[in-house]
């Protein structure tokens, strides 16, 4: 049984920034032809679904070991957001390209802000500071 | 001083007439499209007439009626404004969280044509999304932010021309996205009321970029 994790440096970024991190497998079945990252969104609500997969890592691979990427976040985005009709959601996925079988993978949900928008979104999300002397 | 000159109006509050500017020709679009469809009609609601007799005829000469009366409207509106321009001070894309004074201007066709006049404009954010039911596509739209912008005149006569104080929200909307699906639009609509001429809608689609300005 294939055990495969990724571990990202941080699971937040802003549009033209980068993603990166470290996928880590142990017992594939079989010798994988390569281990393949990639950064991707998905955009859906009311209306038909739109995907892309602006950037994507690709390396040769053994049974066990890992492998540290850097995915680039698109200048234009989309970014993350939840309106009323649309919703953007990106992932970084990772799987073990096996021949003749079905490919092992995971995936870890990312934020992408707008261009300077981080620590403004940060800052919104954080709790409220506890009141002096409690 | 008296703000008669535009261009001299224009220094004194810092509003460039030179930057990017975006012009909204519908008026002149709408017309030509029109005209075609009445002409088409007439002919249509004739042929129908010989063909099938008085009442097709009759139905058909009232729709194009209709569509005439929505011509003569908007041939007004033409005959008496050019057409509408906005005019940024640096880049026509704005990115969220951003102040900036646009200014808008629309000249009258005649001398004195714009006294009078007031308008109002807003700044709205639309999402529109395409989705298939059957083997029909249908177009969904939700306006998810709408701001009244303040306006200032600086002068009228035969030019209305204002500065629109835009602010663009840093959180309650997201910025311009344009996919094959699913779409995020921003534009600035400018309502004016003339007593010379049927009020007018302009209509400027802007970017906003994924950057805060903040």
């Amino acid at each position: 049984m294939t055990r495969m994790w990724i571990t990202l440096d941080s699971p937040v970024a802003e549009v033209g920034g980068t993603i990166t991190g470290r996928v880590e497998w142990e017992g594939a079945e079989k010798d994988p032809r390569a281990v393949e990252v990639a950064l991707s969104y998905r955009c859906s609500g009311s209306g038909e679904a739109d995907t892309g997969r602006p950037s994507t890592s690709r390396a040769a691979a053994d049974r066990s070991g890992s492998y540290p990427f850097e995915l680039a976040v698109p200048d234009d985005g989309p970014i993350t957001f939840e309106g009323r009709l649309i919703s953007v959601a990106w992932k970084v996925s990772a799987k073990l390209d096996l021949a003749l079988a079905d490919d092992p993978g995971v995936a870890e949900d990312v934020v992408v802000f707008p261009r300077g928008g981080r620590t403004l979104w940060v800052r919104r999300t954080a709790p409220p500071p506890a009141p002096d002397g409690s | 001083m008296a703000e008669s000159d535009p261009e001299r109006a224009a220094a004194a509050h810092g509003v460039p007439l030179e930057g990017p500017s975006l012009t909204d020709t519908g008026d002149r679009r709408a017309g030509v499209w029109l005209a075609v469809v009445v002409v088409g009609g007439v002919v249509v609601a004739v042929a129908l007439f010989v063909a099938l007799g008085a009442v097709a005829g009759l139905i058909a000469l009232a729709v194009t009626a209709i569509v005439a009366a929505v011509a003569y409207r908007r041939a007004r509106v033409w005959a008496h404004w050019e057409n509408p321009q906005l005019f940024f001070p640096s880049s026509s894309s704005l990115r969220l969280g951003e102040e900036a004074i646009v200014r808008f201007r629309r000249q009258a066709r005649r001398s004195g044509g714009a006294e009078g006049s007031s308008l109002t404009a807003r700044l709205q954010c639309i999402e529109t999304v395409r989705y298939r039911s059957g083997t029909d596509i249908h177009t969904a739209t939700e306006t998810v932010w709408d701001a009244l912008l303040p306006v200032r005149p600086h002068h009228t006569g035969d030019l209305l021309d204002c500065d629109l104080h835009v602010t663009v929200p840093v959180f309650d909307a997201p910025p311009t996205m344009v996919l094959p699906h699913n779409r995020v639009s921003w534009r600035i609509v400018v309502h004016i009321e003339s007593p010379a001429a049927p009020d007018d809608d302009s209509t400027f689609a802007v970017v906003v970029g994924p950057e805060v300005a903040l």
